[in-house]
């Protein structure tokens, strides 16, 4: 007998799957024909028939049990994915967390100063024009008044280099002179008073006052400038300003009276000054609250994600 | 509800759509895990196994043949058991024939479940360890592609997915398959159909 393995392996595997109808029709006729010349070839087909078709009969085997899926079989794969991912956010919160705080330790007179500075700034920006418009409608102390703003824009800015903390005050003392619009005269006159009469008043109030010489020497050629120029002033402070203001500090009885004006533009700002006086412990804070959070947030994702670990084993 | 509607639904995350497919394929995936692995307790672990990778993969499987998608799932659980085993020479291939008296019990045990007469089975029982002792003996990749092929009856392009190899290879292992098959069966001669018997006998 020849056994199929001895077979030439062409000639098998051309048996092979011409009994399965896997040959292209010119492979099937050149078989054909041999098979019509060859009875052993003939016998290795019957062979490789009954082989195939002895396996086809096996029969089906009932599985012993069901494969469908429990819901803690298919949540296992939840957690696990859920796992890696609480992971990256416990990484990413924490590394978030470092890199606030050391903005806020290793940077604190760039970093938050700047970002103190840049909400008045743009305050007065939108402040300051609408101030300049209304002057003209105060007769006499039109020129005086706008000259004490740039007076105090100038003698403010300073402040930021000299006492950080001050800087957002100093800049928010100076630029709500566009309030005075809404509450005129009398309102403002009410405040003068209270700010001079009061033995500690607000630095900015102090400030806000001297600065009346001030106009009539430097500040004299900026009272007339347009919006631009007024706003302007504000975000370059001269260098000469600390100067200024220790001048001004021991020229405060004198200032006081002579600027009546001035101090009406200024106090007037008073009741929005408290504004910032408020926000100013909230700003600092904003990034406590934002180490905080993230503190936390790093916190829970960190304790999620052993929860997780946990469950899965 | 057909087929393509419960696998979108599963790939969705209902899991008791997926389940409905489960029931609808397991049959016969255990039974490809069963033919190639040779073992009952493998082969329902290894369809397990198979089950939940096609859940967690179920994103992967873009419409087309789902069967021919299973298929090569279990295929590589069975892959999967296959090199476990080889790390673990205690458990290799010869000790999970038909000859072993753990392999007779599972083996009957599941036979016992058809309905057929005592005798008639006796019979079958015998025929069926003996292609499976064929079958055992067949080197992996042989043995995967005869049971895919012949006794499962996937066509060539399905056996050709599922093992990742191409057409040339399944026809080439399948026909080599066959040839050792049939010279291993001719060893149990008594046991084989009056048909297959007498052949061989008549070209001897």
């Amino acid at each position: 007998m020849t056994r199929l393995s001895h077979l030439p392996p062409r000639d098998l595997e051309a048996l092979s799957a011409y009994a399965d109808g896997r040959l292209s029709p010119s492979e099937r006729q050149r078989v054909e024909a041999r098979l019509r010349d060859d009875p052993a070839l003939r016998r290795s087909l019957d062979e490789i028939r009954a082989t195939s078709g002895l396996l086809r009969a096996l029969p089906s085997v009932r599985p012993p049990r069901s494969f469908m899926l429990t819901p803690e079989m298919a949540g296992v794969r939840r957690r696990w994915l859920g796992y890696p991912v609480l992971q990256l956010a416990t990484a990413m919160a924490t590394l978030a967390f470092f890199v606030t705080v050391g903005l806020d330790v290793f940077a604190p007179a760039a970093a938050p100063a700047a970002f103190r500075a840049a909400a008045p700034s743009e305050e007065m920006a939108l402040e300051a024009p609408v101030a300049m418009d209304a002057l003209p409608q105060e007769a006499g102390a039109a020129v005086l008044g706008a000259g004490a703003v740039s007076a105090v824009a100038e003698t403010a800015m300073p402040a930021v280099t000299a006492t950080e903390m001050a800087a957002a005050d100093a800049l928010q003392a100076s630029a709500p002179t566009g309030p005075p619009l809404l509450q005129p005269g009398e309102y403002a006159s009410r405040e003068v008073p209270n700010a001079g009469g009061e033995g500690g008043p607000p630095p900015a109030l102090t400030e806000a006052g001297t600065p009346a010489p001030n106009p009539l020497a430097a500040g004299g050629p900026a009272a007339t400038p347009t919006c631009e120029a007024c706003s302007g002033e504000v975000e370059i402070p001269p260098p000469s300003a600390p100067v200024d203001k220790v001048a001004h500090a021991t020229a405060i009885p004198e200032a006081v009276p002579v600027t009546q004006e001035a101090m009406l533009q200024a106090a007037s700002g008073a009741p929005t000054d408290l504004a910032p006086e408020t926000r100013q412990p909230s700003r600092l804070p904003r990034l406590r609250w934002l180490e905080i959070a993230l503190a936390a947030a790093a916190l829970i994702f960190g304790a999620s994600s052993q929860w997780a670990r946990r469950k899965t084993g | 509800m057909d087929e393509v509607e419960l696998l979108r639904q599963a790939q969705r995350g209902d899991l008791e759509a997926f389940n409905r497919v489960v029931l609808e394929h397991q049959t016969r995936a255990f039974n490809v895990a069963l033919r190639v692995l040779g073992d009952g307790e493998a082969a329902a672990d290894a369809t397990q196994d198979a089950f939940l990778s096609a859940y967690r993969n179920l994103r992967s499987y873009r419409g087309g043949s789902f069967r021919a998608w299973l298929l090569r799932i279990v295929t590589n659980a069975c892959y999967d058991e296959l090199r476990r085993r080889k790390r673990r020479p205690a458990t290799s291939l010869e000790d999970l024939g038909p000859e072993t008296e753990d392999g007779e019990t599972e083996v009957d045990a599941w036979l016992a479940s058809t309905a057929d007469g005592p005798e008639r089975l006796s019979e079958r029982t015998e025929l069926v360890h003996a292609i499976q002792d064929c079958l055992d003996r067949l080197p992996d990749e042989f043995r995967i592609v005869a049971v895919l092929a012949d006794v499962q009856g996937y066509n060539y392009d399905e056996v050709s997915s599922a093992i990742g190899k191409p057409l040339g290879t399944v026809k080439s292992r399948l026909a080599r398959a066959r040839a050792r098959l049939r010279d291993c069966l001719q060893r149990h001669g008594e046991l084989l159909p009056a048909a297959f018997r007498l052949h061989g006998e008549a070209s001897s």
